[in-house]
């Protein structure tokens, strides 16, 4: 009888399917077609403005951006903006030493900025506070009460406030930037789309 | 696998004694044959025969006589149903509520989610719960025997998770010299069901049953969504059963069974992304029953079993790999009991058992490997306090301790009455206390959601949940009526939920995220009443109908539990015309009340009550007969088209078929 129940053991384990294979997806990046620098792929469109997609997926490592040069660079090199899912720091105060600083303009269409508006009050990265859920550090992207997006928690997806930014760079220039999306055309998440383009000071 | 060890040990010890009983046994007597036989069948040949259960006591005792009250749907009834599997055969029961998910289909009893409701196959646990829940749509109706459903804490006789009430699906066997029977049957959106089995005893003390079958179905989604709603479903299965009666004394019952399930589906998220979803399920199943009978009064039972159960899920974008998922999720269940039953005197019949169970879980969404074994020892004594020609009175008390290596040791006592007084009315009332496991996924979970920043951990401290359940009913009946009332309440403690933990608690792993920790910290009840009427004018017209109310109560967010409804009315009417042998079965239930908590940014605490309307499904079935050989059939599935945003249901589907029985 212990015979027989061995046997069967045998017979009924070696009875396994095959791995399920993912046949619908493509290795594309998701980003469309463009300037690639590291996971920036950046294109230029009308008005001199650049529409970059940064590949923010990984949740470990921060993907860097100079504005002045448009590139993807290394932590120690003059960056102006670091992306990681949708978090975004700033190379000034806590966070760097490069003294980059943003200004918020508060629903403000993008093509309405052509210069630094004489109001515009800016700030650099501060200590993290503990009335937001993160444990990094403060700026006006991701801090308690304000964000760059508005997350809906009935189907927990990020969207991008109608808000502008002006950013000033490490090499003392001006940018405007917009956030326009957190997903690419696939539904892939941390797929964080900006326009952006230098203004006069 | 801790305890693996000891398991086989046990199983080898098992065996050996397992073949000394039976080579005692071959110099018993054959006199005693006839009478155990009977006490052993399962089914009665007829249907005026007594009836006789085994899930109420986990030991074969007379339905009339039940302390639990046992639900029955027999063979006859299945057959009648047009039901093709456990989960559409339970759906228009009394007090039952099949939920659905993409992953399967789960019982709601009592007010209590399917996690609380203890599923046996052949009297024994089965692997694979998905989301908390077995799902029953696993189990082909042809192969089918009976289903026994009783209600209430069952936690004395079976330990974990039998908090709602047990339901024992029991298979086939075979009862003649030969039978064959074949079934096939095709539906809209390419329902196909085909089944058959042959079945025989070439020997007086050999029974062999082969079974196969197969069902498929397309997904279904809305007129012009890419979304399906109803998962396509390709299915099939194979089994043996063989029985062996080497003596008047013994009997031996293997069964071998392997499941394999294809679930597949379409996905669209909020971020509009596209996903190909499938789900491939496989349970193999082994499992050895010996059964002695050294006297009328004295059984032992000892079964050893294994079972394997592979879920493979697939989540495959469109267009991109980014958010592929793939889970690999294989768990391994080893069984071992010995149960004895005996009558020391008259009136007094006690059953007690030991049982041992090692579980093993492996998959990518688990920090480490699941793993645990459960020892547990139980005993119930029924005592038949007095006995007369219209009147008795039994009480039955009962304990069970389970020693888990993971949450401890858990006593479940139980005490139950039963009452029967002017011939037909009986009182019974029990009460009993339950608990449930915490499943590997609360125990080990690591859910990471990056995209919004959270995560939910699992508690490797958790303790068993547990709940205490008080039952009072009333029967009465005479040859056209039965009806039944039930009142039944429980009381959950240390229920198990995810709390927001501080960046501070000792128990948080330094994410920058916000954590989520399972804890057991809610406690809860549900308290309804159960009544059912069955109306049997004759043999060929009988009628049941069904009301249950069951409300909840959430103590720690104060308010009713949601995802359920507070009324439910079921009816089967079932007539036959003899003559014509022209057969027709309408199933119906209804369920009003239904609360569903949905999240709203607007709303205070994030989430509003939504109260949808009541939810009508009704199947009707009509069959022609040709004799006992033949059978066609037609039949209309969900004939109101019911279903809405919470309750996901196929679509009115027509079918037709035909049974073909030797």
């Amino acid at each position: 009888m212990s015979k027989a129940l061995v046997v069967l053991c045998c017979v009924v384990c070696v009875g396994c399917a095959a791995k399920l294979k993912a046949k619908g997806g493509d290795a594309s990046d998701g980003a469309g077609p463009g300037v690639k620098s590291g996971s920036f792929t950046s294109k230029t469109v009308a008005d001199a403005a650049t529409v970059t997609t940064v590949d923010a997926t990984s949740d470990k490592e921060w993907q860097r951006l100079d504005l002045d040069t448009g590139e993807s660079v290394g932590e120690d090199e003059g960056w102006e903006l670091a992306f990681s899912r949708f978090r975004v720091l700033t190379n000034g105060g806590v966070t760097g030493d490069r003294d980059v600083a943003m200004a918020l303009l508060n629903d403000t269409a993008f093509d309405a900025v052509t210069e630094v508006p004489s109001d515009a009050t800016f700030e650099v990265d501060h200590e993290d506070s503990e009335a937001d859920a993160n444990k990094d550090a403060d700026n006006i992207f991701n801090g308690p009460g304000q964000s760059w997006y508005a997350y809906n928690d009935r189907d927990h997806t990020l969207k991008p406030h109608d808000d502008t930014y002006v950013i000033r760079s490490s090499e003392r220039s001006y940018f405007k930037l917009r956030f326009e999306d957190y997903y690419d055309e696939a539904g892939t998440s941390g797929m964080l789309r900006f326009r952006w383009a230098e203004i006069e000071e | 696998m801790p305890g693996s060890r000891a398991f086989y040990l046990s199983v080898v010890v098992l065996l050996a004694s397992g073949v000394v009983r039976h080579g005692a046994a071959a110099q018993a007597p054959a006199g005693d044959r006839d009478a155990s036989a009977a006490a052993t069948a399962v089914v009665p040949p007829e249907p005026q025969a007594i009836e006789v259960v085994v899930t109420g006591a986990r030991t074969e005792e007379r339905l009339d006589r039940a302390v639990s009250t046992t639900e029955v749907i027999k063979r006859r009834e299945i057959e009648q149903s047009g039901a093709r599997d456990a989960a559409e055969l339970l759906e228009e029961r009394p007090g039952l509520q099949v939920m659905r998910s993409f992953r399967g289909s789960g019982i709601q009893l009592r007010g209590l989610d399917p996690e609380y409701t203890l599923i046996l196959v052949d009297s024994e646990r089965i692997p694979g719960q998905v989301d908390g829940a077995i799902d029953l749509s696993r189990y082909g109706s042809e192969n089918i025997e009976r289903i026994e459903i009783v209600r209430g804490p069952g936690s004395a006789l079976y330990g974990a998770d039998a908090i709602a009430g047990v339901i024992n699906i029991l298979t086939r066997e075979s009862k003649r010299d030969f039978e064959a029977d074949l079934l096939g049957s095709y539906g809209q959106r390419n329902v196909f069901d085909l089944s058959g089995s042959v079945a025989g005893r070439p020997t007086e003390r050999l029974g062999l049953r082969v079974t196969a079958d197969l069902h498929r179905a397309d997904s279904y989604s809305e007129p012009g969504e890419t979304e399906t709603t109803i998962s396509g479903r390709n299915q099939w299965s194979t089994g043996l059963r063989v029985g062996f009666e080497p003596d008047s004394r013994n009997r031996l019952v293997l069964r071998a069974a392997y499941l394999r399930a294809e679930w597949t589906g379409i996905d669209v998220d909020a971020a509009k992304a596209v996903f190909d979803r499938s789900q491939l399920q496989e349970q193999p199943h082994v499992s050895v029953e010996h059964r002695l009978r050294p006297s009328d009064r004295v059984q032992l039972v000892s079964r050893v079993s294994y079972s394997q159960f592979r879920d493979q899920y697939l989540h495959d974008q469109r267009g991109a790999t980014a958010l592929d998922e793939y889970q690999d999720n294989r768990e391994y269940l080893g069984q071992l009991s010995s149960i004895a039953s005996f009558e020391l005197a008259d009136r007094h019949r006690t059953t007690a058992g030991v049982e041992e169970l090692v579980q093993h879980l492996d998959s990518e969404r688990l920090t480490r490997s699941g793993q645990r074994a459960r020892y547990a020892a139980f005993i119930q004594h029924a005592w038949l306090l007095f006995e007369r020609d219209d009147s008795e009175l039994e009480i039955v008390p009962g304990f069970r301790v389970d020693s888990d290596t993971q949450f401890g040791t858990q006593p479940s006592p139980k005490i139950a009455l039963r009452y029967k007084l002017l011939g037909h009315l009986e009182l019974r009332a029990s009460y009993g206390h339950g608990f449930r496991a915490p499943s590997f996924q609360e125990q080990l979970l690591r859910f990471e959601n990056p995209s919004v920043g959270y995560i939910v951990n699992g508690n490797p401290n958790l303790k068993a949940e547990t709940s205490r359940g008080l039952d009072a009913s009333v029967r009465w009946w005479n040859e056209l009526l039965d009806l039944n009332v039930t009142f039944f309440r429980n009381d959950l403690h240390n229920m198990i939920a995810y709390q927001l933990i501080v960046p501070d608690d000792p128990r948080a792993t330094g994410s920058r995220y916000m954590e989520y920790l399972y804890e057991n910290v809610e406690t809860a009840w549900t308290m309804g009443v159960e009544s059912a009427a069955a109306l049997k004018l004759r043999d060929e017209l009988n009628c049941t109908v069904s009301y249950t109310y069951a409300d909840t109560w959430d103590a720690e967010t104060q308010r009713r539990i949601g995802s359920r409804a507070r009324h439910r009315l079921t009816a089967n009417f079932r007539a036959m015309h003899p003559t014509s042998e022209l057969e027709f079965v309408a199933r119906a239930a209804v369920s009003w009340g239904r609360l569903y908590y949905v999240p709203d940014m607007n709303a205070p605490d994030g989430e509003r009550a939504a109260h949808p309307a009541a939810l009508a499904q009704l199947d009707l079935r009509a069959a022609k007969h040709f004799g006992r050989l033949l059978e066609l059939f037609v039949g209309i599935d969900n004939l109101l088209n019911a279903g809405d945003d919470y309750a996901v249901l196929r679509p009115r589907t027509v079918y037709g078929g035909l049974r073909g029985r030797y």
